[in-house]
């Protein structure tokens, strides 16, 4: 306790003998930090240039294609669309961007058939008041199909737990039969004549 | 697992998944091994959203499964594997120097899908390669398959493991989750399959037999339909195999970079009189680097290469040049003299290094913050009072490896924001240059005047295309950072796993 007051007064005390490590006496130490480091410090050195080349470019390359292509595989799981104002009769019945949490890709498909027909009252979908049907392009048909059929028969052994509450992706209803409500009214505007009971 | 580990793992799971997938990814690296409620509790999503993202990533080999002893079933998730996505072009680029084309497209799929069977896997590359050649010629399966076998062979695919046959009249019931095993021996033992066909050109609007390629289509796809003779045998590519061949690669380069001269005398192939490969080799191990080691001399002189020192040479060069970059050369010197005389004081230092004693000072405890540089105490009596104690400086070099780890994840971390930053900030702009892109497209090929197609390409302003330039070029350099920090992650990761590994 004594020693506190007494030697290198005017220096901060430590426990060992500052000389040992280089600060001698009268020497001023630098400032003190007093807030964290600035985001983008300067640099003293500037940083070596990226290294250039064919195989340099090649990899970029192939590294934005990949990140590409895994955005349309069936493993990319997108959120679910927006939900417009008003939930519209007609929204039955229309393609609508991916619903909730749906993906492209079923494994184990041999799933539960009362619980996963839509229009099943087993399923949890036929009180949801929507079907699962996806928008697909034409020339992305043939290539989601071939891999879904890959992925379905493929993933049998390891995704039993799955099979319970896997949603069928396609209905059994051909979406043409079903208009979506619009030429309704156009349709009545031209029977006017016939008498309405 | 580190915080920068984690963030960076969010970030890619993020990038090539999708948040849902994101979310349960990044939970399971946090908490370890969790049952699939407790998954679903925690991170507040739906069972069944939790279920299709644990789907992807099982199919990935990011996740696994185990059945505890209670019951109950397990998912734990694998950061390192997680890491290695920002290594896949990297993968992809060596399967093309190895086996050209195919292979490269071989992997590319196996890397895309996680786990595919041959027969899918030949029949896509065939597809793709069929694309790219000139009309009326197609990629043969008996190609694809060959390299298939070629890559299995040296093992830079294999099986994955395989649920067990479930025999018919077994009573107990099948067990909540199939326990997966692979042989040893068969891990790359090809199928015998007997795949004959072409690769197929997706539809296009040219196809004169239209009535012939229909019926075709249809019966190809119902023979889709039966399962593959191969169904159950899915192949993953095997990572390890590529990094011990980036390790192979490194080491070899770092030599050649050693011996210039003499590498460029040495005839190609392996005709090497015996004399001079007697000489060189000597040479090697006599190499202060001592990459190479004489371990006998039965058979005229064994020779061995020292993996374990040659992964730690290169680990320390990378510290070096990191330190030379970040504080200049003349810390580097004295940085490398004390990576040679191990551990100096601080007078010694100013005397070996040359150097003024203030700046040496300066210098030294600058790295001695930055943790390049540690103290080590030696009391001189035993009640270590300071005035009578050693300290000296030493560098510690794996656990500054390990340091130097940890900033590269971040380091790729903020890159990857920092991208997705940028992209984010200028999405109007890509989108109108990606909408006006398509209508020059359909414009194109439905033939459309040239006057047309100019007003069509002055919907971009000249500054938006400036724009537009600049945002391409800042991607590209931040994208081109990422593949080039990923391989000094490389070089310190397998430092690290040498010396932690046990036999």
């Amino acid at each position: 306790m004594a020693g506190r007051g007494g030697r290198g007064r005017g220096r901060s005390q430590m426990t060992f003998n500052v000389e040992a490590v280089g600060i001698g006496k009268g020497d001023s130490l630098p400032p003190s930090t007093l807030q964290p480091s600035p985001l983008f410090p300067p640099m003293e050195y500037k940083p070596v240039p990226l290294q250039t080349g064919e195989e340099v470019e090649y990899m970029l390359a192939l590294k934005q294609e990949l990140r590409g292509a895994m955005k349309n595989l069936p493993y990319y799981v997108k959120p679910a669309a927006p939900k417009k104002d008003v939930e519209r009769y007609s929204d039955k019945y229309q393609m609508s961007g991916p619903i909730d949490n749906a993906i492209d890709w079923n494994p184990g498909m041999h799933g539960n058939i009362l619980q996963s027909n839509p229009c099943s009252p087993f399923s949890s979908e036929f009180y949801s008041g929507k079907t699962t049907l996806e928008k697909k392009e034409e020339e992305v048909t043939s290539e989601e199909e071939g891999e879904k059929e890959e992925e379905e028969e493929g993933k049998e052994e390891e995704e039993e737990e799955y099979d319970e509450e896997e949603h069928e992706e396609e209905t059994d209803y051909i979406m043409s039969y079903f208009d979506n409500g619009e030429e309704f009214g156009a349709d009545s505007d031209d029977n006017m004549d016939e008498a309405i009971y | 697992m580190t915080q920068a580990e984690i963030k960076l793992c969010s970030l890619l799971l993020q990038e090539h998944f999708g948040e849902i997938v994101e979310k349960i990814g990044t939970h399971l690296i946090k908490t370890g091994s969790q049952p699939l409620r407790v998954i679903a509790n925690d991170t507040g999503m739906s069972l069944d959203q939790v279920k299709k993202a644990l789907c992807v990533l099982i199919q990935h080999n990011l996740v696994t499964y185990q059945l505890q002893k209670r019951g109950f079933v397990e998912y734990e998730a694998s950061c390192s594997r997680v890491l290695r996505i920002l290594r896949y072009p990297r993968y992809i680029y060596t399967a093309k120097t190895l086996y050209s084309d195919m292979g490269e497209l071989i992997v590319e799929e196996l890397l895309l899908n996680g786990k595919m069977t041959m027969s899918a896997v030949v029949r896509k590359v065939a597809n793709r390669l069929t694309e790219t050649m000139e009309d009326g010629k197609t990629m043969d399966y008996g190609e694809v398959s060959n390299t298939f076998v070629r890559l299995a062979d040296t093992h830079f695919i294999q099986r994955c493991p395989m649920a067990p046959e479930t025999t018919e009249t077994s009573d107990a019931p099948p067990p909540p989750v199939p326990t997966l095993a692979v042989n040893e021996k068969d891990m790359y033992v090809v199928p015998n399959l007997n795949l004959i066909g072409k690769g197929k050109r997706r539809r296009s609007f040219d196809d004169e037999d239209d009535g012939e390629h229909k019926a075709k289509r249809q019966k190809q796809d119902a023979d889709s339909k039966e399962p593959p003779p191969d169904d159950g045998i899915y192949w993953q590519a095997n990572i390890d195999r590529f990094h011990q061949h980036f390790r192979d690669q490194a080491i070899v380069s770092a030599v050649a970079n050693r011996m210039d001269q003499i590498f460029r005398s040495l005839p190609a192939g392996y005709n090497i009189v015996k004399q001079i490969l007697d000489q060189y080799l000597t040479l090697l191990a006599d190499d202060p680097l001592e990459f190479v080691g004489k371990s006998g001399d039965s058979g005229g002189g064994m020779y061995v290469i020292n993996l374990h020192k040659a992964l730690a040479t290169l680990a320390t060069a990378t510290q070096e040049s990191i330190v030379q970059e970040r504080f200049g050369s003349r810390c580097a010197r004295i940085f490398r003299l004390l990576l040679r005389k191990k551990h100096l004081e601080q007078k010694q230092v100013e005397d070996f290094a040359m150097i003024p004693a203030k700046e040496a000072k300066d210098m030294l405890y600058k790295m001695l913050s930055e943790n390049f540089v540690s103290l080590q105490e030696i009391p001189k009596t035993p009640d270590h009072a300071p005035s009578r104690t050693f300290y000296l400086y030493t560098v510690n070099t794996l656990s500054s490896a390990r340091m130097l780890l940890h900033w590269c994840y971040k380091s790729v971390a903020n890159l990857i924001e920092r991208r997705q930053y940028e992209t984010k900030e200028n999405k109007r702009l890509l989108e109108k240059s990606q909408r006006v892109e398509a209508i020059l497209a359909s414009m194109q090929a439905t033939g459309a005047e040239e006057v047309q197609l100019q007003e069509i390409e002055e919907m971009i302003t000249a500054p938006e295309r400036q724009q537009l330039e600049n945002l391409k070029r800042n991607v590209n350099k931040i994208d081109a950072s990422e593949n080039q920090v990923d391989e000094t992650i490389f070089v310190l990761e397998s430092y690290i796993e040498s010396t932690v590994k046990k036999l």
